[in-house]
């Protein structure tokens, strides 16, 4: 029997970019500087990996590039270029807002670094070494950790949020989000879980939930979601 | 309806593209406040019968272009500001056409 492209999701397989130029170019240069060892492209790229490899109805992806990188004080250093002495070299210019949030802006491009937040309230922005990167530290970030995703494309790789993960943390934080566009993201959330729920793994789906320690309210957000979807989680009950 | 709502939530999504535009137009905004203005030149001044060439700031205020003669060291110490500048400005340019695109294709009101 033929397997299914979903069968073999271990790595994703793409001749030819699937992302704009300038992101390709970007992707390339984050991989060479050693990134995605202890990063993950998120936002709303990864889905327009999804959308290309399972055919699934989305394509639409904004021109904010964010990544997720893992708090860890250990990854060994590469001894080449700081992340931002990359996104310089690439023409990135990097501003600062008033809270010492850092994004790196190319044309309509613009790039963040995100980190999990552990606990309530922290710093505003948090220095990740060895990549000297500013990152935001938000909570449920290290849920998209759980077995990401080997893309490879063209002559380079990255890692993003399988699609479980992806789907999860997006049920959970539609309904946290916060900000005078709060409607607007939620919306976009759901939209990106409706579409995700046609490629997810049930197993996986439950075996993220056993692993992951979710709090009542995380469980509540997440049922909230899949009600505004119409989305039956498996087993919830159980879990 | 069910294709209906997928349509407006296309439009919705490119709405909170359009914003989140405006917000980086905003941060540009901010940053540009805080650099120099103008560009670097020289300047010639005849005097005694010499002609002396000095580095000076080029800068607009209103309709009037003004010069500000500054020393060699603070020529060069506001170089990478400058240049600063230019690439946001460029930046801001460039998100202020993607709004014009996105508000062209929402609908209005």
């Amino acid at each position: 029997m033929p397997s299914s492209p979903r069968d073999n999701l271990v790595n994703i397989k793409f001749e030819k970019s699937p992302f704009l130029q300038p992101v390709t170019d970007l992707l390339r240069e984050m991989d060479k500087a050693g990134f995605f060892s202890h990063g993950l492209l998120i936002g709303s790229w990864p889905m327009l990996v999804y959308s290309e490899y399972f055919t699934l109805p989305y394509g639409l992806a904004t021109n904010d590039i964010d990544f997720a990188v893992d708090n860890a004080v250990k990854v060994p250093a590469t001894g080449g270029e700081t992340i931002p002495q990359v996104l310089e070299r690439l023409g990135y210019t990097a501003i600062h807002d008033y809270l010492g949030i850092e994004t790196f802006l190319q044309g309509t491009f613009e790039v963040e670094f995100i980190t999990h937040r552990r606990g309530g309230a922290g710093p505003p922005a948090v220095v990740i070494p060895p990549w000297k990167v500013s990152a935001q530290p938000l909570p449920f970030i290290d849920l998209l950790f759980l077995r990401p995703i080997i893309v490879l494309v063209e002559d380079f790789s990255i890692r993003i949020p399988s699609p479980e993960a992806l789907m999860l943390h997006k049920l959970i934080i539609a309904q946290r989000r916060t900000g005078r566009d709060k409607d607007l993201k939620k919306e976009k959330d759901l939209q990106q879980c409706s579409v995700l729920a046609e490629a997810v793994r049930t197993e996986e789906i439950l075996q993220i939930i056993k692993e992951y320690r979710l709090s009542k309210d995380s469980r509540k957000s997440m049922l909230e979601s899949c009600e505004a979807i119409g989305y039956t989680l498996p087993q919830m009950a159980r879990v | 309806m069910r294709e209906k709502e997928k349509d407006e939530s296309v439009f919705r999504m490119l709405q909170a593209e359009r914003d989140r535009c405006a917000l980086v137009m905003e941060k540009i905004s901010n940053e540009l406040d805080k650099l120099p203005k103008g560009s670097l030149g020289q300047r010639k001044v005849k005097s005694h019968g010499k002609e002396y060439i000095y580095p000076c700031l080029r800068y607009r205020v209103g309709l009037e272009v003004k010069f500000m003669h500054l020393a060699p060291e603070k020529a060069e110490e506001l170089k990478p500001a400058l240049e600063r500048r230019k690439k946001l400005q460029a930046d801001l340019k460039a998100n202020k056409k993607r709004v014009v695109t996105l508000n062209a294709i929402l609908p209005k009101g």
